[in-house]
């Protein structure tokens, strides 16, 4: 199976759910404490892509319960899947590469 | 028991006296999927819709209720529980009024709606506690809506134009 590319919402969510399973609002607390604050995703944003990320079997849902300050409404608790797992390592090789070269061009030129 | 596990449909004939959300006389409620649907009924209809399903199954209940060949003044119920009990059940629930949220909303997959409806509301109630102001909160649940819309469109158009690209 092909490995799909990600994209940074993407690296950041599968980051943030790798080795356990967290809901829409954990995640985004998860993001914004991995990047210590440079990135925060909007609600909208996280749940389109992790609907996404579901139909790419990058990552797996449950339902979980509702509560009451939720008004009725079930939470959606994701996990890593392998093909995830794949992903964001390949993900993690590319940029370390690419990264490592540019860094290698702006020391060779100082 | 779930939902889900529920014969898919569901008749049952009742007389109703009326009130301010229906009128009086002889109603069938339509369970389907967890939600009810009672229409008012002659007794010209009652008949019919009673020999149709007789003759051709339950199934063709959907065809003349919701296809619009029988009953008038259709209101939808949610059933929490089994369909088969009491009548008296449905009689007493309002009908389910659509929000502006709800309608705009509707066009999100329910995998989308329902988890980011349900967080939002946590984050508005935690914002509450912090003693956040009612335009902050406000203006809050604005962007995030404006933000969900925005991201589905996106989403929808790559999508879309994806496989070309």
């Amino acid at each position: 199976m092909n490995i799909p590319r990600l994209n940074e919402t993407e690296i950041l969510i599968l980051s943030a759910i790798t080795g356990r399973e967290l809901y829409g609002l954990e995640i985004v607390e998860e993001v914004k404490r991995l990047t210590r604050g440079k990135r925060v995703i909007s609600l909208g944003g996280l749940y389109t892509t992790l609907h996404r990320m579901e139909q790419k079997k990058l990552a797996a849902g449950r339902w979980g319960e509702a509560t009451a300050d939720r008004q009725g409404a079930r939470r959606r608790y994701y996990k890593v899947t392998g093909l995830g797992e794949r992903a964001l390592a390949e993900a993690r090789t590319v940029l370390r590469n690419a990264l490592g070269f540019a860094a290698s061009l702006v020391g060779g030129s100082a | 028991m779930a939902i889900k596990e529920l014969e898919p449909i569901a008749l049952r004939y009742f007389y109703y006296e009326g009130d301010q959300y229906r009128r009086p006389g002889v109603h069938v409620s339509l369970t389907y999927d967890g939600e009810a649907t009672i229409y008012l009924l002659t007794e010209t209809e009652r008949t019919r819709l009673t020999d149709e399903v007789r003759a051709y199954g339950p199934r063709r209940a959907l065809d003349l209720l919701r296809g619009g060949t029988l009953g008038i003044a259709q209101q939808s119920v949610f059933v929490s529980g089994h369909p088969s009990g009491d009548a008296a059940d449905l009689r007493v629930q309002h009908p389910k009024r659509r929000s502006l949220f709800e309608s705009c909303a509707f066009f999100v997959p329910k995998a989308i709606r329902e988890p980011w409806y349900g967080d939002l509301c946590e984050d508005r109630e935690r914002m509450r506690r912090e003693g956040r102001s009612r335009p902050f909160i406000f203006a809050a649940t604005l962007s995030q809506f404006i933000m969900l819309l925005v991201w589905w469109v996106k989403d929808t158009l790559l999508n879309v134009v994806g496989p070309f690209s």
